[in-house]
Protein backbone atom coordinates (compact mmCIF):
# COMPACT_ATOMS: atom_id res chain seq x y z
CA UNK A 1 0.00 0.00 0.00
CA UNK A 2 0.95 3.28 -0.99
CA UNK A 3 1.54 6.05 1.78
CA UNK A 4 0.64 9.63 0.39
CA UNK A 5 1.37 12.73 2.33
CA UNK A 6 -1.87 14.83 2.16
CA UNK A 7 -0.79 18.42 2.21
CA UNK A 8 -3.33 19.45 4.80
CA UNK A 9 -3.41 16.32 7.08
CA UNK A 10 0.05 14.67 6.59
CA UNK A 11 1.22 11.16 5.73
CA UNK A 12 -1.95 8.57 5.89
CA UNK A 13 -2.52 5.16 3.80
CA UNK A 14 -3.62 4.70 0.22
CA UNK A 15 -7.23 3.45 1.19
CA UNK A 16 -8.10 7.11 2.85
CA UNK A 17 -7.67 8.78 -0.86
CA UNK A 18 -9.18 8.24 -4.12
CA UNK A 19 -6.98 9.05 -7.22
CA UNK A 20 -9.03 11.40 -9.81
CA UNK A 21 -6.87 10.85 -12.74
CA UNK A 22 -4.86 12.56 -14.58
CA UNK A 23 -4.30 16.48 -13.73
CA UNK A 24 -3.83 19.94 -15.31
CA UNK A 25 -6.60 18.92 -17.82
CA UNK A 26 -7.78 22.20 -19.02
CA UNK A 27 -11.29 22.60 -19.58
CA UNK A 28 -12.03 23.45 -23.73
CA UNK A 29 -14.42 26.35 -23.61
CA UNK A 30 -16.77 28.40 -24.21
CA UNK A 31 -18.88 25.38 -24.29
CA UNK A 32 -21.29 26.79 -27.23
CA UNK A 33 -17.97 26.70 -29.63
CA UNK A 34 -16.51 23.65 -28.77
CA UNK A 35 -16.94 20.75 -31.39
CA UNK A 36 -17.96 16.82 -30.53
CA UNK A 37 -14.13 16.06 -31.38
CA UNK A 38 -12.82 18.44 -28.45
CA UNK A 39 -15.06 17.39 -26.09
CA UNK A 40 -14.18 13.46 -26.76
CA UNK A 41 -10.69 14.57 -26.59
CA UNK A 42 -11.18 16.45 -22.94
CA UNK A 43 -13.05 13.72 -22.07
CA UNK A 44 -11.99 10.37 -22.91
CA UNK A 45 -8.03 10.98 -24.11
CA UNK A 46 -5.64 11.11 -21.17
CA UNK A 47 -1.46 10.19 -21.31
CA UNK A 48 -1.09 7.39 -19.75
CA UNK A 49 3.07 7.38 -19.40
CA UNK A 50 5.35 5.26 -17.76
CA UNK A 51 7.37 6.77 -15.20
CA UNK A 52 6.57 10.41 -14.01
CA UNK A 53 2.71 11.49 -13.85
CA UNK A 54 0.68 14.45 -12.65
CA UNK A 55 -2.38 12.85 -10.78
CA UNK A 56 -5.24 14.80 -8.87
CA UNK A 57 -5.75 12.56 -5.76
CA UNK A 58 -8.84 13.62 -3.09
CA UNK A 59 -7.86 12.59 0.64
CA UNK A 60 -11.95 11.41 0.97
CA UNK A 61 -11.41 10.13 4.74
CA UNK A 62 -9.44 12.88 5.57
CA UNK A 63 -9.53 16.53 5.09
CA UNK A 64 -11.91 16.03 1.88
CA UNK A 65 -9.69 17.68 -0.30
CA UNK A 66 -8.22 17.65 -3.74
CA UNK A 67 -4.74 17.94 -4.55
CA UNK A 68 -2.02 16.94 -7.17
CA UNK A 69 0.58 14.31 -7.20
CA UNK A 70 3.66 13.58 -8.99
CA UNK A 71 4.07 9.67 -8.78
CA UNK A 72 6.03 7.81 -10.68
CA UNK A 73 3.98 4.50 -12.46
CA UNK A 74 6.81 2.39 -12.60
CA UNK A 75 8.26 2.30 -9.00
CA UNK A 76 5.08 4.49 -7.23
CA UNK A 77 7.90 6.76 -5.87
CA UNK A 78 5.59 9.73 -4.96
CA UNK A 79 7.97 12.60 -6.35
CA UNK A 80 5.94 16.00 -5.04
CA UNK A 81 2.61 16.30 -3.48
CA UNK A 82 1.29 19.86 -4.29
CA UNK A 83 -2.14 21.94 -3.63
CA UNK A 84 -4.76 22.13 -6.63
CA UNK A 85 -3.84 25.75 -7.22
CA UNK A 86 -0.09 25.46 -7.55
CA UNK A 87 2.06 24.75 -10.77
CA UNK A 88 3.48 21.43 -11.80
CA UNK A 89 6.79 21.20 -9.81
CA UNK A 90 9.76 20.97 -11.93
CA UNK A 91 10.72 17.16 -11.54
CA UNK A 92 14.55 16.30 -12.34
CA UNK A 93 16.27 13.27 -13.18
CA UNK A 94 17.67 13.21 -9.77
CA UNK A 95 16.46 10.54 -7.41
CA UNK A 96 14.51 8.63 -9.85
CA UNK A 97 13.95 5.29 -8.83
CA UNK A 98 14.16 2.99 -11.86
CA UNK B 1 -29.30 4.02 23.23
CA UNK B 2 -27.54 3.15 26.21
CA UNK B 3 -24.92 5.56 27.11
CA UNK B 4 -23.18 3.35 29.62
CA UNK B 5 -21.43 0.55 27.64
CA UNK B 6 -17.89 -0.31 28.20
CA UNK B 7 -15.16 -2.77 28.05
CA UNK B 8 -12.44 -2.19 30.28
CA UNK B 9 -9.39 -4.49 30.81
CA UNK B 10 -5.99 -4.18 32.96
CA UNK B 11 -4.45 -1.60 31.18
CA UNK B 12 -7.10 0.34 28.98
CA UNK B 13 -10.65 0.89 29.33
CA UNK B 14 -13.44 2.12 26.41
CA UNK B 15 -16.66 3.70 27.14
CA UNK B 16 -19.28 5.27 25.35
CA UNK B 17 -19.76 8.67 26.37
CA UNK B 18 -23.07 10.73 26.42
CA UNK B 19 -24.08 12.52 23.45
CA UNK B 20 -23.34 16.15 23.50
CA UNK B 21 -23.89 19.07 21.24
CA UNK B 22 -21.86 18.71 18.21
CA UNK B 23 -21.90 21.03 15.18
CA UNK B 24 -20.04 21.59 11.73
CA UNK B 25 -19.03 24.72 10.78
CA UNK B 26 -17.84 25.53 7.51
CA UNK B 27 -16.61 29.10 6.27
CA UNK B 28 -16.63 30.68 2.91
CA UNK B 29 -12.44 31.84 2.29
CA UNK B 30 -12.24 33.34 5.90
CA UNK B 31 -10.01 36.10 6.40
CA UNK B 32 -8.25 36.99 9.99
CA UNK B 33 -10.92 39.01 11.08
CA UNK B 34 -13.49 36.69 10.24
CA UNK B 35 -11.63 34.03 12.50
CA UNK B 36 -11.60 36.23 14.84
CA UNK B 37 -15.24 37.61 14.97
CA UNK B 38 -16.15 33.91 15.25
CA UNK B 39 -13.96 32.95 17.66
CA UNK B 40 -15.15 35.74 19.93
CA UNK B 41 -18.86 34.63 18.66
CA UNK B 42 -17.82 30.98 20.25
CA UNK B 43 -15.65 31.79 23.07
CA UNK B 44 -12.86 29.79 21.39
CA UNK B 45 -10.26 30.59 18.60
CA UNK B 46 -10.50 28.43 15.88
CA UNK B 47 -7.32 26.19 15.18
CA UNK B 48 -5.83 27.28 12.02
CA UNK B 49 -2.74 24.61 12.10
CA UNK B 50 -3.80 20.80 10.46
CA UNK B 51 -5.14 18.00 13.14
CA UNK B 52 -5.24 20.34 15.97
CA UNK B 53 -8.06 20.76 18.79
CA UNK B 54 -8.68 24.17 20.52
CA UNK B 55 -10.15 24.43 23.95
CA UNK B 56 -12.46 27.35 25.21
CA UNK B 57 -16.09 27.80 25.96
CA UNK B 58 -16.25 24.98 23.62
CA UNK B 59 -14.04 22.62 22.08
CA UNK B 60 -12.93 23.10 18.69
CA UNK B 61 -11.96 20.71 16.06
CA UNK B 62 -9.86 20.95 12.86
CA UNK B 63 -11.10 18.84 10.24
CA UNK B 64 -10.41 20.69 7.19
CA UNK B 65 -9.03 23.63 5.96
CA UNK B 66 -11.98 26.00 6.07
CA UNK B 67 -13.82 23.54 8.36
CA UNK B 68 -14.30 22.72 12.02
CA UNK B 69 -16.07 20.57 14.24
CA UNK B 70 -17.73 22.59 17.47
CA UNK B 71 -18.21 20.33 20.53
CA UNK B 72 -19.87 21.47 23.58
CA UNK B 73 -19.74 19.48 26.59
CA UNK B 74 -22.66 21.45 28.51
CA UNK B 75 -22.53 24.83 26.42
CA UNK B 76 -25.74 24.99 25.04
CA UNK B 77 -26.77 25.21 21.10
CA UNK B 78 -26.95 29.04 21.43
CA UNK B 79 -23.21 29.13 20.39
CA UNK B 80 -23.42 27.01 17.55
CA UNK B 81 -26.39 29.32 16.47
CA UNK B 82 -25.04 32.38 16.76
CA UNK B 83 -22.02 30.99 14.30
CA UNK B 84 -24.66 29.95 12.00
CA UNK B 85 -25.99 33.65 11.48
CA UNK B 86 -22.41 34.97 11.07
CA UNK B 87 -21.57 36.84 7.38
CA UNK B 88 -18.93 34.53 6.75
CA UNK B 89 -20.33 31.01 7.52
CA UNK B 90 -21.65 29.07 4.38
CA UNK B 91 -22.39 25.86 6.97
CA UNK B 92 -23.17 25.72 10.68
CA UNK B 93 -25.45 22.15 11.22
CA UNK B 94 -26.18 20.21 13.97
CA UNK B 95 -24.97 16.73 13.84
CA UNK B 96 -24.64 15.53 17.09
CA UNK B 97 -27.69 13.25 17.14
CA UNK B 98 -25.80 11.53 13.88
CA UNK B 99 -22.76 10.92 15.98
CA UNK B 100 -21.04 8.69 18.61
CA UNK B 101 -18.38 9.43 20.89
CA UNK B 102 -15.92 6.79 22.41
CA UNK B 103 -12.99 7.44 25.16
CA UNK B 104 -10.11 4.92 25.36
CA UNK B 105 -8.35 5.62 28.19
CA UNK B 106 -4.97 4.21 30.26
CA UNK B 107 -1.66 2.86 29.76
CA UNK B 108 -2.54 1.00 27.01
CA UNK B 109 -4.90 3.13 24.84
CA UNK B 110 -2.56 3.76 22.09
CA UNK B 111 -1.48 0.22 21.83
CA UNK B 112 -5.67 -0.76 21.40
CA UNK B 113 -6.31 2.00 18.62
CA UNK B 114 -3.01 1.01 17.08
CA UNK B 115 -4.73 -2.25 16.02
CA UNK B 116 -7.47 0.18 13.81
CA UNK B 117 -5.62 2.64 12.03
CA UNK B 118 -2.28 3.49 10.95
CA UNK B 119 -1.54 6.77 12.24
CA UNK B 120 1.40 7.55 14.32
CA UNK B 121 -0.29 7.49 17.89
CA UNK B 122 3.01 7.97 20.02
CA UNK B 123 2.22 10.49 22.48
CA UNK B 124 5.94 12.59 21.13
CA UNK B 125 4.18 12.41 17.34
CA UNK B 126 0.45 12.39 18.65
CA UNK B 127 0.63 15.15 21.26
CA UNK B 128 -1.79 16.33 23.70
CA UNK B 129 -4.74 18.80 21.55
CA UNK B 130 -3.87 17.06 18.91
CA UNK B 131 -6.59 15.05 16.29
CA UNK B 132 -6.71 13.22 13.03
CA UNK B 133 -10.08 12.31 10.88
CA UNK B 134 -8.78 9.26 9.37
CA UNK B 135 -10.40 5.40 9.10
CA UNK B 136 -10.46 3.49 11.84
CA UNK B 137 -10.95 -0.33 12.05
CA UNK B 138 -12.79 0.57 8.09
CA UNK B 139 -14.74 2.92 9.23
CA UNK B 140 -14.45 7.36 8.96
CA UNK B 141 -13.63 8.45 12.20
CA UNK B 142 -12.10 11.21 14.26
CA UNK B 143 -9.42 10.66 16.80
CA UNK B 144 -8.09 13.01 18.87
CA UNK B 145 -5.99 13.57 22.45
CA UNK B 146 -8.23 15.91 24.57
CA UNK B 147 -6.73 18.35 27.06
CA UNK B 148 -6.02 16.48 30.34
CA UNK B 149 -8.04 12.98 29.28
CA UNK B 150 -5.03 10.13 29.87
CA UNK B 151 -6.21 8.79 26.71
CA UNK B 152 -7.69 9.24 23.31
CA UNK B 153 -11.87 10.31 22.15
CA UNK B 154 -13.17 9.05 19.07
CA UNK B 155 -16.19 10.66 17.07
CA UNK B 156 -17.96 8.20 14.88
CA UNK B 157 -21.45 7.86 12.62
CA UNK B 158 -23.78 6.82 15.02
CA UNK B 159 -25.07 3.87 12.58
CA UNK B 160 -21.98 2.00 13.30
CA UNK B 161 -22.22 2.37 17.06
CA UNK B 162 -23.65 -1.32 17.22
CA UNK B 163 -20.39 -2.84 14.98
CA UNK B 164 -17.41 -0.56 16.96
CA UNK B 165 -19.28 -1.91 20.62
CA UNK B 166 -18.72 -5.67 19.37
CA UNK B 167 -14.99 -4.26 17.72
CA UNK B 168 -13.83 -2.84 20.96
CA UNK B 169 -15.15 -5.46 23.27
CA UNK B 170 -13.06 -7.92 21.11
CA UNK B 171 -9.85 -5.72 21.11
CA UNK B 172 -9.94 -5.40 24.78
CA UNK B 173 -9.43 -9.09 25.60
CA UNK B 174 -5.65 -9.39 24.89
CA UNK B 175 -4.80 -6.47 27.51
CA UNK B 176 -5.92 -9.12 29.90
Amino acid sequence: MLQISCPWCGPRDEIEFRCGGQSHVIRPGPPEEVDDATWGRYLSEKINPRGDHLERWLHAAGCRRWFNVARDTATHRIRAVYHMVEAAPAIGDEGSAR
Amino acid sequence: MADTWQAAAATVAVRECAPGPIATLRLRRPSADDLARIAALIGTALPTVPNRIADGAVRVVWIGPDEWLIIGDTAPNATIEAAATDAAAALCVSVGDGRCIFEATGPDAAELLAKATSIDLHPAVFTEAMSAMTLFAQVNAIVDRPPGLDGFRLIFDVSVRDYLCRWFGDAVVEFG
